[in-house]
């Protein structure tokens, strides 16, 4: 094959993506040792300088190799260049180019791309932010896109009678992946097209959400690398004021990334919610609940000189718990067990050692450098802010444990089946199950968490740092507290009247997110009232109080309206009959306090919208608020089957409404189940004059006029066409129902074209 | 009992307008007004009448009508761009498949073909299932959600929080230099 001269390919592109690759590589090493010896010679300043001097190039046209690669794969995708395997893969004529950033980073290589651009940029940022930290936490920066641009690499190496990946490149050909005979005419791509985007993946969300999550993913890495750079020079004190604002930006970052994935989830895939305690979703939340323990952490040091040790390995976790996350969700282990993890690519064992050598690095240097963090000796006071700060971050690392535990299950599989493969012994009896409920088992234990941090974080503001005579303020803390819980106690109770609070672990749920709430507002009046610029945390905890508040809300009270179990027994399975009605085009249906009609849909490209209108009905039945809604589903691009179902959702300030398309008849959903109804049809064939009636089994048959021109809304005529149809009265021989239907029939050419009519009685009951 | 059925016209509907004879066409050129006759069926051509309801193409129908000045047919000639189609129409009291192929404003006059199709409005075959199950309905769910906008503003609240934190961060650090 490699002697046919293809005709259309571009190969350049390939051979400078490559280039690029290697040279981002390659200069990402040659920056990290250079200010490594940068740091070696501190002493000797013109030394030092000259090294420093040579890693800001290295990283320089690392950065540039970095961003070069990404324009690169991005015109190639946008010029449709279908000869490169990942083009091909993400990319068709028919993708609107609105999703193209969406298609560039939907897979691995992309997503990994993503990731090494924003370590580019902030590495770039870092070098003019950090000053005299810059020799200390650049190398570790620029490991860390070493690693990643491993998993672009596509290098294969044979083993014996294997073949070992180090990564996957963007830049291989078509025809080096596949093996087809296409590739056997020089001018195959005259006949591709890409095989394109997910379809359920073309949307907005998709455009937005993974750069913000990514960014954050990428500026966890800042505080992992002033850590190293902390326990290397010894300059903990200095090392935790600096890496204080990164921190931030980090947690807000990917906290607003997070967010950004939980709505997405609401109002573009049928979670049912914000929040399914998915895998993926798991594991991204992880590392922002202990990177948020070490915010916590760095103020107690920052003010005390204590939690220092706890500070950086809190830090540490968060950027190993990144990598983690990495290989869980990339490394196709999590196949079974999430909706959106990657399927596997043969690239496990890279991201295991991703992640286990920089948790390895960490604990060694911990380990000879920690010596030098100075313990304070004296023991804090049980009335001091650090000391309730400090059980605040225990208790999310515990969450965070609690979390990863469940969340890991099949990885402790794939650990057994890989030692019971290694033994030659089956251990597939000592696998673990998944939680079935994962919401329930999740919710269940951070119920807790969540109570414990609203009142932490609602009490210790009252505290003071380093409180050596809280007696002297007992009276007027309890004081304040007392009336913050009173206040708490007294708007759970007047919450009762509208919203369900069905046992007292809610009601302290409530309660907490209440107390919170009020405490940080009142604190925020009384004492950032003229200093708004350092009301940064109060205005989070209050957050958090209202998160809790919405929670119990819209997750506890979430309540299914489309419910009609009386007239619905019979027309839906009974376990679906608390959840889900039947609605038959242009037949009003009553449910929960809402007449709804189901006017019938359109499609428009893969899309197909239903048009919904509910009235509000009051205690009289009158119809008292009318709106729309519009779920739609969405088909594969041959309409071979339903891809996925989209809600559609009235926002009101006090509630939201949100329907989405549970089912749809069989052969709506997939074209098999389309062709095995239309077998086993059983058809019988009657003759009828026009102005006669013939007799069915069930039924009888007037025809009427016969027309030659285009009765039914669906035929779109073309010239050539004969099209009949016949007006036809159709009788039920039991009672006095008459339809009036025109079914017709088209000859195209050799084509038949067959539009019959189905005629649906409304009385659906037997 | 449901009552739920399919049918469908059977493709031997086709088969009168391929019989001996009724591929012969004829063709007659009218003025509004004219009178004409097809298999002994006195008929009229009353009158074109131009149709608005579409800007993209011009639809102009000529009417027909019986001898009592009643509508028998309307064929349509639709003219979009370059292209002109014509729409056929079965006149069933002459047994005639009738079409409206040329118009003149000028002169008022329209050119016609015909066909002769008897016995489309006997024997008219169908297809009928009685065993066919509804398929125009969807199954919905529909879900109230008290109160969610606490959580996105609590949640919204906590990110703005820690990015506000920075700010007087920043005022620190730029007014500090320590050495490593």
């Amino acid at each position: 094959m490699d002697q046919i001269q293809y005709v259309g390919e571009h190969p350049i592109f390939g051979l400078i993506g490559h280039g690029l690759i290697i040279a981002a590589f390659v200069s990402a090493l040659l920056a990290t040792f250079s200010y490594i010896w940068s740091y070696k010679y501190r002493t000797d300043a013109t030394t030092s300088n000259q090294w420093k001097q040579l890693a800001r190039n290295s990283y320089f046209i690392h950065a540039f190799s970095c961003i070069s690669i990404f324009v690169l794969l991005l015109f190639m995708m946008v010029n449709s260049y279908y000869e490169y395997f990942y083009v091909w893969s993400h990319v068709n004529d028919k993708l609107p180019m609105q999703y193209i950033f969406a298609a560039f980073w939907e897979g691995q290589e992309g997503s990994f791309l993503l990731w090494i651009l924003w370590h580019s940029i902030i590495g770039i940022v870092m070098i003019f932010k950090t000053k005299e930290w810059e020799s200390l936490t650049l190398p570790v920066l620029c490991m860390t896109q070493a690693f990643l641009l491993t998993m672009i690499f596509g290098i294969h190496i044979p083993l014996g009678e294997t073949v070992s990946k180090i990564g996957s490149s963007p830049f291989v050909l078509l025809r080096d992946v596949m093996d087809a005979p296409i590739f056997a005419k020089p001018d195959y791509l005259s006949v591709i097209e890409g095989r394109g985007m997910n379809v359920l993946l073309q949307n907005y969300w998709m455009t937005i959400h993974p750069p913000i999550l990514f960014l954050g993913f990428a500026l966890c890495t800042v505080p992992f690398s002033y850590v190293v750079g902390g326990l290397i020079s010894g300059k903990h004190k200095e090392c935790l004021k600096d890496v204080q604002p990164w921190s931030l930006i980090a947690a807000a970052i990917l906290g607003l990334g997070i967010l950004l994935g939980a709505a997405w989830a609401y109002e573009a895939l049928s979670f049912n919610g914000y929040w399914a305690w998915d895998p993926v979703e798991n594991m991204s939340l992880v590392p922002w609940l202990v990177l948020v323990a070490g915010l916590h952490t760095n103020l107690i040091a920052n003010a005390t000189g204590r939690s220092v040790k706890s500070t950086y390995w809190f830090y540490a976790l968060a950027f190993i718990l990144v990598l983690f996350s990495t290989f869980l969700t990339r490394s196709g282990v999590l196949g079974d067990s999430s909706a959106h993890a990657f399927t596997e690519m043969g690239l496990e064992w890279q991201l295991i050692l991703f992640f286990t050598a920089f948790l390895a690095f960490f604990t060694v240097l911990y380990f000879r450098k920690s010596n030098s963090i100075v313990d304070v000796e004296k023991e804090e006071s049980i009335a001091s802010r650090e000391f309730w700060m400090f059980i605040g971050s225990i208790v999310l690392i515990f969450a965070s444990i609690l979390i990863t535990f469940t969340t890991s299950i099949p990885v402790y599989n794939k650990i057994l089946d890989f030692w019971g493969g290694l033994l030659n012994i089956n251990l597939v009896s000592y696998h673990r199950s998944a939680p079935l409920d994962p919401i329930s088992h999740y919710n269940k234990f951070q119920l807790w968490t969540a109570i414990f941090i609203a009142i932490l974080s609602g009490a210790a503001y009252y505290l003071r740092y380093k409180e050596n005579n809280f007696a002297a303020k007992a009276m007027g803390f309890w004081i304040k507290m007392g009336i913050f819980a009173g206040l708490s106690i007294l708007f759970s109770w007047i919450a009762t009247f509208f919203i369900q609070l069905p046992s007292w672990q809610y009601f302290l749920f409530f309660g907490a997110g209440l107390f919170t709430f009020f405490s940080n507002l009142f604190y925020l009046v009384k004492f950032f009232r003229n200093k708004p610029k350092q009301a940064g945390s109060v205005i989070s905890h209050m957050g958090f109080g209202l998160m809790l508040i919405g929670i119990i809300g819209s997750g506890l009270n979430k309540r299914f309206i489309s419910t009609n179990p009386f007239t619905q027994k019979g027309m839906i399975a009974d376990e679906d009959l608390g959840k889900n009605v039947l609605l038959i085009r242009d037949a009003p249906m009553v449910m929960s306090g809402y007449e709804v009609t189901y006017h019938g849909d359109t499609i428009l490209q893969n899309n197909r919208t239903f048009n919904l209108s509910f009235d509000k009905l009051n205690a009289k039945g009158e119809k008292v608020e009318h709106f729309d809604l519009k779920p739609n589903v969405v088909y594969e691009r041959d309409f071979s089957k339903v891809a996925a179902s989209n809600p559609s959702t009235l926002r009101t300030l006090k509630k939201d409404i949100y329907v989405h398309i549970a089912s749809l008849p069989p052969e709506e959903i997939n074209a098999e189940q389309a062709k095995e109804k239309e077998d086993s049809l059983k058809f019988n064939t009657y003759t009828v004059n026009s102005n006669d009636t013939v007799f069915a089994k069930k039924i009888f048959i007037k025809a009427g006029k016969v027309h030659f021109d285009s009765q039914n809304k669906n035929y779109k005529p073309e010239q050539g066409d004969i099209a009949i149809s016949v007006d036809l009265e159709v009788g039920n021989m039991k009672d006095d129902t008459i339809f009036k239907v025109s079914p017709m029939v088209v000859l195209r050419k050799e084509l038949l074209l067959n539009f019959g009519t189905q005629i649906n009685d409304l009385s659906t009951k037997n | 009992m449901i009552f739920q059925q399919k049918i469908e016209l059977h493709p031997d509907i086709f088969k009168p307008l391929f019989e001996k004879g009724t591929t012969n066409t004829h063709q007659i050129s009218l003025k509004q007004g004219d009178e004409f006759e097809i298999e002994g069926k006195k008929l009229f051509f009353k009158q074109f009448k131009m149709l608005d309801n579409d800007p993209k193409k011009i639809i102009v129908n000529g009417i027909i009508t019986d001898s009592e000045g009643k509508i028998v047919g309307t064929p349509a000639f639709e003219i979009v761009g370059n292209s002109s189609r014509s729409d056929k129409v079965y006149l069933s009291d002459a047994n005639a498949l009738i079409a409206m192929t040329k118009i003149n404003p000028d002169t008022e006059t329209a050119s016609f073909e015909y066909n002769i199709v008897k016995g489309l409005n006997s024997n008219i075959p169908l297809k009928v299932a009685e065993n066919s199950t509804r398929s125009d309905y969807i199954v919905l769910e529909a879900v109230e959600f008290p109160g969610i906008n606490f959580f996105w503003l609590g949640s919204l609240m906590m990110m703005v929080g820690l990015g506000w934190s920075i700010l007087p961060k920043l005022r620190k650090k730029n007014g500090r230099n320590s050495s490593i």
